[in-house]
Formats: C-alpha cells, structure tokens, sequence
C-alpha cells in the first residue's frame, strides 16, 4: 500500500520530474543520432548473427523482398512513401546482382541489409518536442473534459484495499502513487487493453494527469496519415507501427527500437493484444514479441551495471472500459467475417482523412459517456508482485532477485527459448490481470445478461443463425432480465470479495436504475440502438453489437447465473 | 574458471540413490537423506542399499546446505511426501535454481481416500512439477522418466531416460549432469505426458505382475502392455496431454520394463495380490512405497470424474481393493469389446 491517496481536486499531479528536459523521452530525442545509430547497429548485429552465413542471409533478404512486394500490390496505404515501388526495385536489382556475379559484385549481403534496416529505422522514429507537448497539455483537458462532464456517478471508495479513486471526472482506479514512485526508480511500461483508436490518446493523456513523464509508444502507421494527429503524435514521443510488415528485419528492427528506447529509460506504452480486439473480448492471447523487449532490457541491465545499480523495469496492465466504442460496429463486423478463417486480419484504414478523424471525433465529443480506467498490479519483468521499494516478491511473498531469472550456474547467461517462455508468464500474469482488474459497467452487465438471455431461449441456433435472426423478432420480458442482471450482479459482488474483478459504483444501484444507466450510456452513441426497452419488454436493435458489448464480460463463468 | 558446483539429490531411497550415483561419475553430488540413523550409517559404511556409495558422494546436513550450495537439484522423494518435503525447502529456493524431480506420482489437494469423484476438480490433482512451481520461487522445472529399475542402474547396466522442461535450459542441464557411456538422456519439451506416462504405468504393471502371478505368459503380458499404453493415452489426454511422450522412452519404454520386471515394486504387489495374499500384508511387508497403489486410487477418482473409458484400470481396481477374484477380472477384460487397432493413434 502506497504512503498517500489522491483527492479529485489533486488532478492534475504535480509531475514527478518537473523540468521536461529531464525527461527520458526528451533525452532520447536529444541524442536521437546516437540513439538511431545504436538501433541500426544492433539489429543488424543481431540478424547477422542469426543468419550466419551469406547465402543464408541472402535467402532472407530474398523473403523480405518477396513479403514487400506482396504487400506494396495487395495493401497499399495512403500513409506509404512515395518512393515505395522504387526502393525495393532498387533492392530486387541488387540482390540479383549479388547473386549473379557474387565474389565480384561491389555491394554484398551486408550492405543490402544496412540499406533495408535504415529505411525501416529512420520511418520507425519518433520524437518528443517540449513545446509541443506544452500545446498538447494546455488543449488535452478541455478535449476530454468535454467527453467525461457528464459522466454520472462519482468514483469514491469502491473497495477497501488499494483501489483510489481519482478524479470527480477521471474514474481512475489503481495505485497511482505507486507507479509514480517507481516512475523515479525505474523505466515503467504501461500495457493496456485495447479496445478503440481512442486507447492510446486517453492513455497518454491519464498518464500526464499523474504527473509522470511521457510516455513513448507505438501507433499505427495509418493514423500518421491524418495531418493534425500526423503532427501531434510524431512530436509527442509516439514511433510507428506498421502491422502489415511481417518481415524478420522489420519485427527485429521494431523491437530493438523499442529495446533501445527502454534500455535508455523511456516509459512505453505497449498494446500486448497487438490490434484492438475484433469481438470486444478482453485480451486472452497476447502478442509476445514487443512484450519480450521488456524483458530482454531489463537482462540486458544485469549485465551492463551491478547488481545495487540495474534499473528496474516495471510492467503495469491497465484496463479501459468504454460504455461505447466508436468504432464497435466496424469492428465485431470484421470478427465476424474472420471467425473461422485462418487469414491475418486486414487491417483497415478507418480514419484516412482528416475529416473522417474529426467527425470521429464530433461523435465522441457530443456523445459525452463514461468510461473507466484501471491499472492492475506493478509487475516486474516476470510478472512478480512489485512494493514501494521496487523489491519484487513471488507468488508467496518470498522476496527474490530478478536477476536470478537469468542466472544458470551462477552465471548470467543467454537464452532465447528461455526468455520467450519467461515472456509467456508475463504474458500470463497480465491477462489475469485484465480480468481481476477489469471494472465492469452498468452497460457491460445489461448486454452480457440480455444477451446470454436471447441465446438460452434459442438453444438450438447457432451464434450466426442467432446473429441473424431480425431484431424485431427478439425480446423478453423486463421483468426476466431484472432476475437475471439480478442474479448476475450478485455473483458479481461475491467475485469482486475474491479480488476475481471490480465492480462500478453504480453496480452498487437498485436494479431498475442499473439498467436504465446502461442504457442511456451504451445508447448515445449508437444509431441502431443495442439495448431498448419497450414497455414490459426488452430487446436490441443490433444483436452484433448486443454481443460485441457481451463479450466484454465472457470468461468470467457468469453464464451459469442466467 | 567458476569452481564447479554439486548436484543436489534429495531423497537416498532406492532411485535417488541410484541417481546419484550416476551423477556422480560426472562430478560431485550433494545428497540429503531425511532420515538421520540412515544418513549417518551411509556416512559410516560408505554404502546404499547394499552397494557402494560413489566417492564424489557426499552427505547434506541440511535442505539449507543443499540450496546454497547447488544450482541444480534433482528431488527423488514419494510423491505423499514430496509436498512436505518442498515446503520445507521452499524457502531457501531462489530462481537460479534449476529443480528435476524423479517421481512417478501424482499429489492431491484432498484426501484420496474419501474424494467423491463427482465434486472433484481436477485442477486440485498436481504433477510434482506443478507442486514445485506452486511450492517454490524455481521456474525451471523439469521431470525425468524412463525405464530405469533403480537396482539395475545399482549395477551399473546400461540404460536410456527422457528429460522434459519447457526450459531448453533445463533439457540441456540435465542431459549433461545425468549423460554417461551407459546412460543415454533423451530430451523433450512435454513435460506433462512425461509425468502423466511415468505415474500411469504404475498401475499397468501392477496388472502385469498380476496376470504373472496367475501363470500367464508373454502373450497375455503383450496384450496388457499394448492396451494398458492405449488407456494410459486417453487419460492422459483427457489431463490436457499430447500422446507423443507415451509413445517413446519414458512411456512405452517405462511400461514394457515395469511390466516385465520383478523387480519393479508395482509388478511385485501385483504378482502377490494374484498368489491370494492381502494388501496391507503386502505393503507392510514391503517396507517402500507402492506408488501404484496411489495411482490406482487418483485414476479411478480421475477417469470416474472425467468419463474416460479405462476398462484395466476399473477391473485392478476391483481386484485390489474389492477382492475381485483375478480369474473373474481376467474373463471381464477378455469379454470387453475390442476396437479397431491401434485407433489412439488417431487421438
């Protein structure tokens, strides 16, 4: 338990660190010659090392080179470079020229990869610019003042424990002082849900209401095709991403970029469901690889101070709940078209424009909603407990040395299997996380029960069947689903006593009112409404949605109490 | 030059004994022995179990002595004792350690003798692996298990085991600790099928020693191993287990040479429960542990819980706890309709 608890009129926290120039991020950004000239080095080092001889190298770059071509003619973005077409023609022909003439050729196996890691590098990069963030800081709390004014109930005491409450207008919960401690001792890496396009804007902005420095970030290489958030993001320590690149030295340069920033005392934020979730799930199979990065950087510490000296880094799972999503229709549509099919998810170029971004944007603003944000544990690298101190203890309070997680025979040692499966349990620890942590709303719990509701009285179809049936056709009695959120919201309570979930003030509410808040919140936004009541009867205009809000609370077993 | 570290055994019964004698033909061994009449007898004779002690053996004072002083640990403790045992040791474990237990049993959260296999929940039935991870701070944990009588590997014969982590690490680890002209180490990441093969065995060889206690030969020996291996799969599959481990060394290798052998103790109860004696006669006079008589116990509560078809493992167990007389359990197992051959293949 942290020393003190922060009070709504506290927000924003006085930053840890006041001067921005002392910021990690802005060092980076300083030395980002050095910094970029690290990344290129090491992960060219380190892929040579894999493919350890010149043609084994060559064949890879051959596969690079056939992946990009693919992707220029199947998935091309407005966000990509003009010159595209022509730098990887200019590849093909020197690879073709390497293998022809070999011994004799000018440019070898090697140079061709610098070539190909600087492209990737140098449109990876991001910054962080003081004055900028000043700007952003200044604009940021009205844009979302405007979104949570009218957010209803307050987030006083939920449980006793070391849940906080936060900000009248901010339903924040978790150990802010905590992280803000260990912000000043280590290198925080906040891993959040992801649920919306909005994620990592609320994010970053719930960070600085903390008072902790900026965080770096990877977004989406088409978002950086909006002018206006082009502009912000490239300045306010965000680095791109692009998904379409499945190449080994894209995915390496990617994580040594992250490994670098890190290493080098950036706080990240790290999206370890990798896309927003498709079905409104909550994360169950994480995206390791960038995840690793943490991982390997605080090994990498291990080696490079003394055991009193290595940073620490700290791993902290953070919940988003949205009563809605924008983009929930796009999204459970494309679950749905995908389920069944083994194909990577297309990743769609919703906001390609600056004006689809700012009638986004209107919608989110107009539709002023509630949401909640949590933070779970402080973790370290392996998903151990973490204290005020930064000391982390296992599963049963024994106090241990991270360190010793890579030790074999007494010595620090090197092991990429190992550490993948070390990845593997931080990955664990975060999901379970996401699950005790998860803040269930008024609206979650109305569309889970109604839903499970409309399943159990057509037993018989299937979900696409069920899925399909007209809106019209399916109702049930107000009075079944009052007994039913009833029955619910008690197991919830009972789950929330075991530290299995959390549970909005408002769940604390008569039923009626429960209900009526849910809908009202999850009901602003969308056109065809998901929950309606008529009369004595309940219904949905948009069963998808209806279930996309539904998944939000699968995987608790709460379906027995239906 | 770091100073080469011990390895540590926990446990001088007949297979931790065995074991450390084979390690220490590769280097010097830590052995703890709870017991202390018998653990200062074997620093006196130099002598376990009849045969000589390895000169690069030496005896543990303490679990203490064994953490601080080893990386690796191979744990060779029954498996009712094993929670007590690393309960005990936990608090001295650290995440540098490196922990490859040696028994074929499995531990319960509750009383296996008065379970009800209807209420019972699975996740409360542990592989000593899943006891450590739950015991301790260790991560690297690994499991060995092959056909390796404990007196045999005294005699110093030549013989083969597996060793399964997830850890790569641990694979490589034990193979070099354990790996010597006589003794092959193959490696794999399945550890639960490595554990879930050793323990089930037990209960086929039990069988086994049975049908030779009755005058049977080898016909009836193969039939018995053949499908004892098949019932061995779906119950390990139905534990969330892949069929390869029980196809290899520790699993049909165990199973043909605990099924063989009057030397293994499961084979041995099994022969004197078929030549009409009683089972506490046989266990008191045994003076070790009988894992089969816990595996006996734990797979019928397991395939009753699950609904997995087990015909052998529901007729021994008649025979042993019931009196089932053996000449009926015989016609039973003869009369139970066949498959298609081989068809756990398909799994």
């Amino acid at each position: 338990m942290s020393g003190r608890e922060y009070k709504p009129s506290d927000y924003p926290l006085p930053y840890v660190t006041e001067n921005l120039r002392d910021w990690p991020i802005y060092k980076l950004t300083e030395h980002k010659e050095d910094f970029v000239a690290e990344v290129k080095l090491r992960v060219k080092e380190k892929i040579k090392a894999r493919f350890n001889s010149e043609k084994l190298l060559r064949e890879e770059l051959a596969k690079v080179l056939y992946q990009e071509r693919i992707r220029l003619t199947e998935k091309p973005w407005k966000a990509d470079p003009k010159d595209e077409r022509t730098f990887w023609n200019s590849i093909k022909s020197k690879l073709i020229q390497i293998e022809q003439i070999e011994d004799n050729s000018p440019i070898n196996e090697e140079h061709l990869l610098e070539e190909i890691i600087d492209r990737y590098t140098n449109e990876i990069v991001g910054e962080f610019d003081p004055g900028a963030f000043s700007f952003a800081r200044a604009i940021l709390p009205q844009f979302f003042g405007r979104i949570l004014a009218a957010a209803p109930g307050k987030w006083f005491k939920t449980i006793a424990g070391n849940v906080r409450t936060i900000h009248e207008k901010i339903p924040l919960t978790g150990d802010i002082e905590k992280i803000r401690n260990l912000s000043a001792k280590g290198t925080v890496i906040v891993v959040p849900t992801h649920f919306s396009n909005m994620d990592s804007i609320m994010v970053g902005w719930l960070l600085n209401e903390m008072g902790l420095p900026a965080f770096t970030y990877g977004a989406g290489l088409n978002l950086f095709s909006i002018g206006l958030l082009s502009y912000f993001m490239s300045r306010l320590g965000a680095y791109k991403v692009d998904r379409r690149k499945k190449n080994t030295v894209y995915l390496e340069t990617l994580k040594m970029y992250s490994t670098v920033a890190i290493q080098r005392g950036a706080h990240s934020i790290f999206f370890p469901g990798g896309t927003r979730s498709r079905s409104g799930h909550i994360d169950r199979k994480l995206k390791l690889g960038l995840l690793g990065t943490a991982l390997e950087t605080q090994k990498l510490h291990y080696k490079n101070f003394t055991e009193e000296t290595a940073p620490k880094i700290y791993v902290v799972p953070c919940i988003i709940n949205y009563h809605f999503v924008l983009e929930a229709q796009s999204l459970i549509n494309d679950y749905l078209k995908e389920t069944g099919k083994e194909r990577f998810y297309k990743e769609n170029d919703e906001y390609s424009t600056s004006f689809k971004l700012i009638r986004f944007m209107l919608k989110f603003f107009s539709a002023s909603s509630s949401l909640s944000v949590s933070f779970g544990e402080v973790m370290d690298v392996l998903g151990n407990k973490v204290d005020e101190e930064g000391n982390s203890y296992n599963h049963l309070g024994q106090k241990i040395n991270v360190k010793n997680y890579f030790v074999t025979n007494g010595e620090l040692k090197d092991d990429e299997q190992r550490d993948a499966e070390y990845t593997k349990i931080l990955g664990e620890r975060i999901v379970d996380n996401y699950y005790r942590y998860n803040v269930v709303l008024t609206s979650h719990l109305i569309c889970f029960t109604l839903f499970e509701l409309i399943k159990k009285k057509y037993k018989g179809y299937d979900l696409f069947t069920l899925l399909r049936t007209p809106a019209e056709d399916v109702s049930l009695p107000y009075a079944e689903v009052v007994d039913a959120v009833s029955r619910v919201k008690e197991r919830l309570k009972e789950m929330q006593e075991q530290g299995e979930v959390l549970i909005s003030p408002e769940l604390r509410w008569n039923i009626d009112k429960i209900i009526e808040h849910g809908m009202k919140n999850i009901n602003l936004y969308h056109t065809a409404s998901p929950l309606t009541k008529n009369g004595e009867f309940m219904g949905s205009e948009d069963l998808k949605l209806l279930y996309y809000y539904h998944n939000r609370l699968d995987g608790y077993g709460l379906e027995k109490y239906i | 030059m770091s100073k080469v570290n011990p390895v540590g055994v926990i446990g001088a019964g007949s297979f931790g004994a065995a074991i450390a004698n084979l390690l220490a033909e590769n280097g010097p061994v830590l052995l703890y022995e709870r017991n202390v009449e018998t653990k200062e007898q074997m620093k006196r004779e130099r002598k376990v179990r009849g045969f000589d002690l390895h000169s690069n053996i030496q005896l543990a004072d303490s679990l203490e002595q064994v953490a601080s002083s080893c990386y690796l640990i191979f744990p060779a403790v029954p498996s009712q004792f094993f929670k007590s045992m690393i309960i005990d040791f936990s608090p001295y474990l650290r995440p540098d350690h490196i922990m490859i237990h040696t028994t074929k049993g499995l531990h319960c959260e509750f009383d296996i003798d008065t379970a009800d296999a209807k209420t019972i929940r699975l996740k409360d039935i542990k592989t000593m692996s899943e006891l450590i991870l739950q015991e301790t701070g260790i991560v690297r944990v690994g499991s060995i298990a092959g056909p390796n009588l404990a007196l045999e590997l005294m005699e110093k014969q030549p013989a083969a085991t597996v060793v399964a982590s997830r850890f790569d690490e641990v694979i490589r680890e034990g193979i070099a600790a354990l790996k010597s002209e006589r003794f092959r180490v193959y490696g794999t990441r399945e550890i639960l099928g490595i554990e879930l093969t050793g323990v089930l065995k037990n209960y086929v060889a039990l069988a086994s020693g049975a049908m030779s206690g009755l005058g049977y030969g080898e016909n009836v020996r193969a039939m018995l191993i053949t499908r004892g291996m098949a019932e061995m799969i779906y119950i390990g599959h139905a534990l969330g287990a892949n069929k390869r481990s029980f196809l290899g060394m520790a699993g049909v290798g165990d199973l043909i040479a605990t099924c063989s052998s009057p030397k293994s103790r499961n084979y041995a109860v099994g022969y004197r429960i078929a030549k009409g004696e009683k089972l506490p006669e046989i266990l008191a006079s045994l003076g070790e542990v009988a894992e089969g008589i816990r595996t006996l116990k734990i797979g019928k509560l397991i395939v009753d819980h699950t609904g997995v078809s087990a015909p052998l493992l529901q007729i021994i167990y008649k025979v042993v706890f019931e009196e089932l007389p053996m000449e009926q359990a015989v016609k039973l197992l003869m009369r139970y309709p066949v498959t298609a051959d081989a068809e756990y293949l398909d799994l």
